[in-house]
This record gives structure tokens, sequence and C-alpha cells, in this order.
């Protein structure tokens, strides 16, 4: 591959609309999971280091801040996941009609919180 | 298979066996996260919970490094810089998943 290869335009050339909102958020939300996923290893890293240790993830998570984020981790989680069933279905060739695209998106946004209450609070 | 190609088809086969793992975790993740000490050691003595945590964050880093590399394609031009993110991704997503499970395997022993 050449050391000039295109560069996709950036971010602050487009028109903002709910097609480039959920995917600039798809994108987002990877970064998010990645947090998590570095949380899940602190977690499991603590408790190897013993209960006096552990006590800092324990007060830490029963904080406000805490359970914020662990809720946002879930939502980040959930939107991913969801929008990531619509690239899958994308991928497949379906679901290009712009109505479609925009009704799928909607349901992915509106689910994405569905399931992070459920997580939580079910 | 074009090389590309094939690493755009293992990104999406990585993320489709993502989804039921992944659903199974977020159900016990605020269990997880309000566990005591002992709660969540017993949760950890268990093989299953191992096993599905284990794949997931095998599968997560796999899909996360593909992932990644689409976007440094899409955003970094020089290939030098392209290079170094790629390896960096690499090496994190080698390291998080080796010391997660290892320590699990330790904690189960």
């Amino acid at each position: 591959m050449s050391s000039k290869s295109p560069l996709s335009p950036h971010l602050q050339v487009y028109k903002w609309q709910l097609s480039s909102l959920l995917s600039i958020t798809h994108r987002m939300t990877s970064v998010f999971n990645l947090a998590g996923m570095i949380f899940l290893t602190l977690w499991i890293l603590l408790l190897i280091s013993g209960q006096n240790t552990f006590s800092y993830f324990e007060m830490f998570s029963s904080s406000f801040i805490g359970k914020f984020i662990f809720v946002g981790i879930t939502w980040s989680f959930s939107y991913h996941l969801l929008n990531g069933i619509r690239h899958l279905f994308w991928d497949l060739g379906y679901g290009y009609d712009l109505k479609v695209a925009n009704l799928s998106g909607i349901i992915v946004l509106l689910s994405s919180f569905v399931l992070t209450f459920l997580v939580w609070f079910i | 298979m074009n090389h590309v190609v094939s690493k755009w088809l293992m990104q999406r086969v990585a993320a489709v066996l993502l989804i039921p793992v992944l659903l199974w975790f977020l159900f016990h993740f605020d269990n997880l996260m309000n566990f005591s000490y002992l709660e969540a050691l017993q949760f950890l003595n268990n093989r299953f919970n191992v096993a599905v945590i284990s794949l997931i964050f095998i599968l997560a880093f796999f899909h996360m490094r593909l992932g990644m590399s689409e976007i440094f394609e899409d955003y970094i031009q020089d290939e030098k810089i392209r290079k170094l993110a790629n390896l960096s991704i690499l090496g994190i997503s080698i390291i998080i998943p080796v010391a997660a499970i290892t320590a699990m395997i330790i904690l189960a022993l």
C-alpha cells in the first residue's frame, strides 16, 4: 500500500443527521467498551491481590460516580452490540433503504436504553 | 482470499460470536460489580463462568484490534505512524487478555 493512501473526510465536514450521529456513536462506544474491559481486568487483578486491596474497588463501585460509570458502560456495550447487529445486516446487503436505515437506527437507540434498564433494574 | 477481505470477515465473525456471550455477561455485570470479595471469588470458582469471561476477553480484543486497524486506515495517512498504532493495539490486545485470564486461572487454583 502506498504511504499516501486517501483519507476519510474528517468529522467536521459532515452535516449532522441521524445516520452520521449513530455511526460516530458506534465508534465512540467501542472506546468506552475498551474502558469497560479494563475495569473488568482491574476487578480480577484486585481480587487476586487480596481482600484489603479489593475493598478499594468496593468503595468505588458503591459510590455514585462508580454506579454512574458502570451503568454508562452497560449502555455503551448495549448500544455497540445492537448497532453492531444493524451493521451485520448491512454487511449482508439488507436495510440500505433510507427509511429502513433511519427506522432501524431509532430502534437501536431506544433498545439500547431498554437493555441497560433491564440489566440494572430488573 | 484477499488479506484485507479476510481481516474484514474475521472481524465480523468475532462480532457474531460476541453477541451471545456478551448478552450473558451484561446480565451478570450489575451483580459482578457489586459483589463482595467472597461473592466475587465464588463467582470465579465456577469453570463455566471463567470460560465464558475468557472467551469474551479473547474475542473482544481480537475484534477490537481489527476494528481499530479499520479506523487507522481511515484516518492515519502516514504509513509509519499507522504501523506503530497497529503495533500498540496488538500489544494491548495480547497483554490485557493474557493478564486477565492468567489471574482468573490462579484464583481458581
